[in-house]
């Protein structure tokens, strides 16, 4: 495993986690699926019961592959907004990329708090936050279902992250202080 | 800067990830590519429902099945020539609306922004930008007395769980303001 710079600003940065034996690191690589109408249809057909449940809302394969299209284009262009962010205009990477979710928030353990999120719609990008404000992406995925463990794709995701705390741990870009 | 993110950046691999340099090609290209994707999706699902595969649609466009399969992909810039040979061949027309149910993003949208907005509206007022990616109606349920600007319209809504129906144009922004 091995991180690679998506870009790096003067006081943030953004990164992407590369696995062994994969082609594209983890942001390009979720970025590729999400604009690929046959992987979408693939995704949605294997899970269109979870689609239909979706806020109740009774989504078509169609819609939902046009709707994550047009979402990951938003997701693309925020995190092209912050790359070409002046100091007239600044945008940061920690208004895009949020806590992991509303129990952790809180949480007194340090390594919950590492964990963070860029979603729109059913679209998420997990990353780790090394303070202060560069963020490591270990992968994203399409969450239909409420909790990650409901399903083996978004818990695939979970694991993934814990892996990530792992790698970065171990090679100590987490410090104490932000552990603590 | 923290030491950590200077580790961070100095042991980071030599490789710089790819992605930046596409996105802004997507950007680039966004209109047609973005066209070309539903296209696609509609090619898709109606294979599916006619029991069609891709190579039986190369067959009746006489054309091979990496052209096919290029423009599954949505990759395609595509000649009207072509799309109305597809439209010929699967019995469809590409000219509908994005959406076949016009009032689903609104729904999507209104889910997020309501979601959002419980945070905060309570202790002071808030304002939400959303933006929408499709022409669509959108229904905005508040559960507090607010006031809700979509440009070009101005409309607003009182009292508890008002809603509010309107037509609402792609990629301009919804402010949603508590009174």
């Amino acid at each position: 495993m091995e991180h690679l710079p998506i870009f790096v600003l003067q006081n943030q940065g953004l990164f992407s986690l590369k696995y062994e034996g994969e082609v594209f690191d983890e942001f390009r690589r979720v970025f590729k699926l999400w604009e690929d109408p046959t992987y979408l249809f693939e995704f949605f057909t294997e899970n269109e019961a979870d689609l239909k449940s979706w806020y109740g809302g009774n989504i078509s394969i169609e819609d939902a592959i046009n709707i994550t299209i047009e979402d990951s284009h938003m997701l693309r262009k925020n995190i092209l907004d912050v790359f070409k962010s002046n100091e007239k205009n600044p945008k940061y990477l920690n208004n895009i990329f949020l806590p992991f979710d509303n129990e952790t928030r809180s949480s007194d353990q340090g390594l919950e708090r590492c964990k963070a999120k860029f979603k729109k719609g059913w679209l998420r990008v997990y990353a780790i936050n090394v303070p202060d404000d560069h963020f490591v992406v270990t992968g994203g995925t399409i969450k239909l279902t409420r909790k990650m463990q409901d399903r083996e794709h978004t818990n695939n995701e979970l694991i993934k992250i814990t892996n990530g705390l792992d790698y970065l741990k171990t090679n100590k870009f987490l410090d104490q202080d932000a552990l603590k | 800067m923290k030491e950590t993110a200077k580790r961070l950046r100095e042991s980071a691999s030599k490789e710089v990830s790819p992605w930046l340099h596409e996105a802004e090609l997507y950007v680039k290209n966004e209109d047609w590519l973005i066209k070309s994707a539903r296209i696609a999706a509609k090619i898709l699902v109606t294979l599916k429902q006619k029991g069609l595969k891709q190579t039986d649609l190369a067959v009746m466009l006489n054309t091979s099945p990496q052209h096919i399969n290029k423009i599954v992909k949505g990759k395609e810039n595509l000649t009207l020539d072509t799309i109305d040979k597809l439209e010929k061949a699967l019995g469809i027309s590409f000219n509908q609306p994005v959406l076949s149910n016009p009032n689903l993003y609104g729904a999507l949208l209104s889910a997020e922004a309501v979601d959002d907005i419980k945070i905060e509206v309570a202790k002071k007022p808030v304002t939400q930008e959303v933006h929408a990616s499709f022409y669509a109606a959108i229904e905005i349920t508040t559960n507090f007395n607010a006031s809700i600007s979509v440009k070009p319209f101005t409309v607003s809504a009182k009292g508890p769980s008002g809603k509010i129906f309107c037509k609402y144009k792609s990629e301009q922004s919804l402010t949603l303001r508590a009174a």
